[in-house]
């Protein structure tokens, strides 16, 4: 970590890692600013109830990454969504009698990375335990996981929260990341009801994929928090290029825990786990919910009634639900997994991993923000690391800024969501877009028939200039054209010419757009506009 | 893992016992014998628990020997067996069991290609 100044905020016990990078960061401001800064950094909602009694909520995130690796996490069939039913199995994976676990040396690698990029703490030395329970999809009766001593620590991940519902910046801890394997699928037949059939269907093929745990500390306090630390990190898994952090598919699973307590008190108030989200938004509104519902039993004298269990969430009546009493902690008996060595990394190989780390959205946004961008504009642009590739490209080549984020957020996304069609499946290069808006700025089209041309590069890859070459639509900016142009127009139309004499001003559009028919839409309209008024109005 | 007929031969155990009765080691609680039979899924008769829980009881007292030393200033070891140097990590290269017939032929009861199981509701079964 970074050796750190001299600062008040370090005095405390434990001082937070967020602030352990600020300081390193910020530690020449005046100490008044600087807890300013750190006080706007924190997250101050509360709950108001009816009579007036402010509420806090204590929200926590265990999150399920699935890692795109080719193969299992400890035997070397095939990891691949979607294949025939227990078509990728072996002794490993299935469990059978006498089969030894080994570790796929990409989970380390994406581990790492992950670690690295939430700013952990990495264990050089950590180890896999048992956690055993039974159950129709754990072949083995119990799934390799890590207990007490993880890869990664103390951690922290920055968010920017979106701007239309207030914006802000978060910077929430990680309290560790762990590497575990799946379990396979079940298949409940007649439904989740006790009448129906009696029996359920296991497909292994899940069993053993590579999963990277990550929990967060205990510090979102809203939905709107915890939805964006979720699309915060499934932003960073993207970028990352360890997993496609798909929700709806399950390669990404984030179980929530809330509970609620008087604003000041320090105790926290029962936990309650909620599952079953499957996007960002049913994680918002279900918290939401819960935290309501949880609020208004405590502000009624009814506290107790909240108890420590497991609800689901209903899509359809937007609503939690119980599901079982969590009964205090499990016992799962960990212990050491004795078929499997201690994982070690070197100094070196944690250094070189560092290194070859992209630049994370965060870095990428303070980068985008920096250049002058809204912080709308960077939000959209960093939002994928393939949209903000190109982008990067393309004021590359010295493009104006604005510009290219407003060709890139405007035009071209509207195309790609038409074709439907990712960035880098389009024939455009940013060195072409480059062009196109260069073109425009000196005047050889206009912005109109910059859009018309487009689809032509975007579909065909030609450049703009063979575009408009062919087409003839080059902008017709000689002053002596555009006058015999306006003389003509002028000419034909003696009535407007009158009335707009007369004083109707608004005429001036009429006869733009009959300039604009006859030249095809290519005269200037800046000069156009010049030339037209001085011939109106002499 | 575990079998369930498990012997004990008790002859050695009473010397040792007698020189323990004088050491400091601080007791072990030996397992809830019937609590861990639930957990582990193991089925002993009442008898057998009750004959098992002394003999048991008795293994836990030795393994509690090591109580005596002082690890106040010793690091906890990871794992035992020392594999420096040696790469204990797979390569990422997938490869398709070849024997999946007799591995599947051996499944209880199939529905097509699922593994048919009864129907348990409530998760984590611990």
């Amino acid at each position: 970590m970074q050796t750190v100044m001299m600062c008040q905020a370090l005095e405390s016990p434990n001082p937070h890692p967020c602030n352990l990078l600020t300081c390193a960061l910020y530690c020449d401001l005046s100490s008044a600013s600087h807890s300013l800064f750190l006080k706007e950094s924190q997250s101050s909602s509360s709950v108001v109830a009816d009579n007036g009694l402010e509420y806090e909520a204590v929200i926590g995130i265990e999150t399920h990454v699935q890692l795109g690796t080719a193969t299992k996490a400890f035997c070397s069939c095939p990891s691949q969504y979607g294949a025939e039913p227990n078509a990728h199995v072996c002794p490993v994976c299935m469990g059978l009698p006498g089969a030894l676990p080994v570790l796929n040396d990409k989970v380390v690698e994406y581990g790492v990375k992950l670690a690295l990029a939430l700013h952990s703490e990495i264990a050089l030395t950590s180890k896999f335990d048992r956690k055993q329970y039974f159950y129709p999809d754990l072949p083995k009766g119990y799934q390799i996981s890590q207990y007490d001593v993880p890869i990664a620590s103390k951690g922290f991940i920055d968010v920017d929260l979106p701007v239309e519902f207030g914006g802000g910046h978060r910077c929430f801890g990680i309290t560790r990341v762990h590497m575990e394997e799946d379990a396979g699928k079940l298949v409940h037949a007649g439904g989740e009801r006790l009448s129906g059939s009696s029996s359920s269907q296991v497909d292994l093929n899940r069993a053993g994929v590579p999963l990277l745990e990550v929990v967060s500390e205990p510090e979102m306090r809203t939905g709107l928090e915890a939805a964006e630390y979720a699309a915060e990190l499934q932003r960073l898994v993207r970028y990352l290029g360890i997993s496609n952090g798909n929700m709806q598919e399950g390669s990404m699973r984030c179980d929530v825990n809330v509970s609620v307590r008087p604003k000041g008190r320090p105790q926290f108030g029962t936990k309650v786990e909620i599952k079953n989200m499957n996007s960002f938004s049913a994680m918002q509104r279900a918290i939401d919910f819960e935290i309501d519902r949880q609020v208004t039993l405590e502000n009624e004298g009814l506290g107790h009634q909240i108890k420590q269990e497991t609800r689901l969430w209903e899509e359809g009546s937007q609503r939690t639900i119980s599901m079982r009493s969590k009964e205090g902690l499990a016992d799962y008996r960990y212990f050491p997994e004795p078929d499997l060595p201690e994982v070690t990394l070197t100094q070196d190989y944690v250094d070189a991993t560092q290194a070859m780390l992209p630049e994370l959205p965060n870095a990428k946004r303070r980068r985008y923000e920096s250049l002058g961008l809204s912080m709308q504009d960077v939000l959209v642009l960093a939002n994928d690391s393939d949209v903000a590739a190109f982008f990067d490209e393309v004021i590359g080549k010295g493009t104006d800024v604005k510009q290219a984020a407003n060709w890139i957020m405007g035009d071209l996304s509207a195309w790609l969501k038409n074709e439907k069609l990712a960035i880098t499946e389009t024939k455009l290069t940013p060195a072409a877009l480059a062009e196109l808006i260069d073109l425009i700025k000196d005047g050889t089209i206009s912005g109109k028939i910059g859009k018309e041309i487009l689809p032509e590069l975007l579909q065909n890859g030609v450049s703009a200039r063979e575009a408009i070459e062919a087409k003839g639509l080059s902008q017709i900016s000689d002053a002596a054209v555009i006058e015999s142009m306006v003389d003509a127009i002028i000419a034909e139309n003696p009535k407007q010419v009158a009335a707009y004499r007369g004083g109707k001003t608004k005429l001036q559009g009429f006869f733009v757009g009959q300039v604009m028919k006859v030249s095809g839409g290519r005269v200037n309209p800046a000069l156009l506009n010049k030339i037209l008024l001085s011939k109106l109005n002499c | 893992m575990l079998t369930t007929s498990l012997r004990i031969s008790v002859a050695g155990m009473s010397t040792k016992r007698a020189a323990m009765s004088t050491c400091m080691a601080s007791k072990v609680e030996p397992p809830n014998i019937a609590h861990l039979c639930e957990k582990a899924r193991l089925s002993l008769t009442p008898q057998e628990v009750e004959e098992f829980k002394p003999q048991i009881g008795r293994i836990v007292d030795w393994f509690a020997q090591l109580q005596e030393i002082d690890v106040a200033d010793v690091a906890p070891a990871i794992h035992v067996g020392d594999v420096n140097g040696i790469n204990t990590l797979r390569p990422d290269k997938p490869s398709v069991f070849q024997n999946r017939k007799a591995m599947m032929g051996a499944v209880p009861e199939l529905e097509g290609s699922f593994i048919k199981v009864p129907k348990i509701l409530k998760e984590n079964q611990e």
